[in-house]
């Protein structure tokens, strides 16, 4: 019996989209299921009366690779997305009520240094000096025109795109980056905790604490500097745009489409079978879900080796990054920037991981530390008109050794948001005229992301490359996973990369392994 | 002598060597705080699900 569709993407977050824009242009018939009635997974924007808050992504870095991902599909980016620039990167609010922007400009930034600790400049140069010899690697393989889609998964093509002189300059600097963890990394280059801060807390994107996040992270603060990007209309713009694309290419999105397993014949996956019982049948498939739940629920644990099921379920996940979302009924004085970060001195954000994540207890909000999002701060049109939008963003354990999180979740936040009020944003709690109070439980219901945490798989090195699940699936043929579960991992341009890969392996598997 | 027959010779030296070896190492193991403890179990655990995680 022939297919009905050559691949089947299960759902419409930008990895899977992506993964349908390369495939559709190959001529191929791709349908895309969705279980939600909106497009983006974890890079989304959902609407309550107005206020578009984020749902996880909230800014995209080194926006650059769109521009070689519309390389591919001959499209220009500009005709599809419209970026601004985050300019400061942040605004960091101290515990004793003093404040500082992260301007983006480097001169202007070491004053910032300077009027904190002026002993510090020094190691902030050396400290650009380096990363910027990782930002020169990337801005080298940008320069270079992709090769063809097929070429991209072969090791000459690999080469060709990686062999740059900056790649041998930044050699060093990414190996003592790599075998280090981020604390120490962070303590080469900087003395004054509060610097040290400012420049090493992006450990939170790994879902780990410093000291067990490789020191690669430290890079992430310099790469901000380059840009930390916002797609006008919110993150949903991005997802919309490949969407777009897809359909004008061919490609069949379906909203509200839940899919319930996978359907494997003779230990290959040659369809899905949807919530309401439709069976659609394919060459191949593409999961962008999680790999728990691609592994143990679509695919089914009785299809699988024993040993496998218990690799699949013990590979760590990493933090959830629980949410509390705000509408604002005005705008507050005390949001400088798109993004602030409320913090603690620098040992007792530490103690937060040590003591509380690694022991599921949960902290007072006076101890914690808290990421601050305020989209309409770039984009005014994601609230009404003189309203605001405010995400907060904080760290806490999945499992609470002496709570619920869904009986206590809406008290903690106005716990929170008043800690908040009283701390740096005064007047917030008489401001809010929407909350959203978003636990990790009550993420991994709504993303249907494995302990609600939709950074995915652990980042660290034991978690990452080819200990981390492969694109095309060892254990069952014909199946292909995508997104923050596979390689790179983590972000959006991550999980848009794993898009191409796995688009470039189903072209050269097709006649191979696929016919 | 043959090969065979002089590591058979030394066999009950690095038998004790491995024990005492063993013996050191749960005595440090003991002696470790909590954290430092946790740290050593998450790494022995990370190395042996190693070889699987390639497979998956």
């Amino acid at each position: 019996m022939a297919e009905q569709y050559d691949v089947i993407v299960v759902g419409a977050g930008v990895s899977g989209l992506t993964a349908a824009c390369l495939l559709s242009k190959q001529g191929m018939r791709v349908v895309v299921l969705e279980r939600l009635e909106r497009l983006g997974g974890c890079c989304s924007n959902y609407d309550v009366r107005g206020f578009r808050p984020e749902v996880g992504a909230i800014f995209v870095i080194g926006h650059e690779f769109y521009y070689k991902l519309f390389e591919l599909l001959d499209l220009r980016l500009e005709d599809y997305l419209d970026w601004k620039v985050i300019d400061p990167v942040y605004y960091v609010y101290f515990e004793d009520g003093s404040a500082y922007p992260l301007p983006r400009d480097i001169d202007a930034m070491a004053e910032v240094v300077r009027s904190i600790s002026p002993e510090d400049v020094d190691g902030y140069y050396r400290y650009c000096r380096d990363m910027g010899k990782l930002f020169h690697v990337y801005l080298a393989f940008l320069r270079r025109p992709l090769p063809a889609l097929q070429d991209l998964t072969s090791i000459t093509g690999l080469a060709r795109l990686a062999a740059n002189r900056e790649l041998i300059y930044a050699i060093p600097v990414n190996l003592k980056l790599l075998f280090r963890n981020m604390d120490r990394c962070v303590r080469g280059y900087f003395r004054h905790p509060r610097i040290q801060l400012m420049f090493g807390w992006e450990n939170l994107y790994a879902g780990l604490p410093s000291h067990r996040c490789t020191g690669l992270f430290t890079a992430m603060a310099h790469f901000g500097r380059m840009g930390y990007y916002y797609p006008r209309g919110g993150m949903i713009a991005i997802p919309t745009a490949l969407a777009r694309i897809a359909e004008g290419l061919g490609a069949e999105i379906r909203l509200g489409a839940e899919v319930k397993s996978l359907i494997v014949k003779g230990g290959e996956a040659r369809g899905v079978r949807l919530a309401d019982g439709t069976a659609l049948t394919s060459r191949a498939v593409i999961s962008t879900a999680h790999s728990r739940v691609t592994y143990l629920k679509l695919v089914g644990e009785e299809n699988l080796p024993s040993w496998a099921v218990r690799t699949v379920k013990r590979q760590p996940c990493s933090i959830p990054a629980p949410l509390i979302h705000m509408g604002l009924s005005r705008k507050l004085e005390g949001i400088r920037a798109h993004m602030s970060l409320v913090a603690n001195p620098r040992e007792q954000v530490d103690n937060i991981w040590a003591d509380y994540y690694d022991r599921g207890l949960l902290y007072r909000p006076a101890d914690g530390a808290y990421l601050l999002v305020c989209p309409t701060f770039d984009d005014p049109h994601l609230a009404p008109e003189g309203k605001d939008v405010l995400s907060v963003f904080y760290i806490a354990p999945y499992r609470l050794r002496y709570h619920d999180w869904d009986r206590i979740a809406v008290d903690w936040a106005w716990e929170v948001v008043r800690f908040l009020d009283h701390r740096c944003l005064p007047g917030l709690a008489d401001a809010v005229e929407w909350l959203d109070s978003v636990p990790p439980t009550e993420l991994e219901r709504r993303l249907n992301v494995a302990e609600g945490a939709f950074f995915g798989i652990e980042m660290s090195l034991t978690n990452m490359g080819p200990f981390r699940p492969n694109y095309r699936s060892r254990l069952v043929p014909r199946l292909y996973l995508a997104g923050q579960c596979t390689n790179p991992g983590l972000g959006v341009p991550g999980a848009m990369i794993s898009g191409v890969a796995d688009a470039a392996i189903i072209l050269n598997d097709w006649t191979r392994r696929l016919g | 002598m043959d090969r065979s027959s002089v590591t058979r010779g030394r066999a009950p030296l690095i038998a004790a060597a491995l024990a005492g070896g063993l013996l050191v190492g749960f005595a440090v193991a003991f002696r470790l705080e909590e954290e430092s403890r946790r740290r050593l179990r998450k790494a022995f655990f990370e190395l042996r699900e190693l070889p699987f995680r390639v497979m998956v």
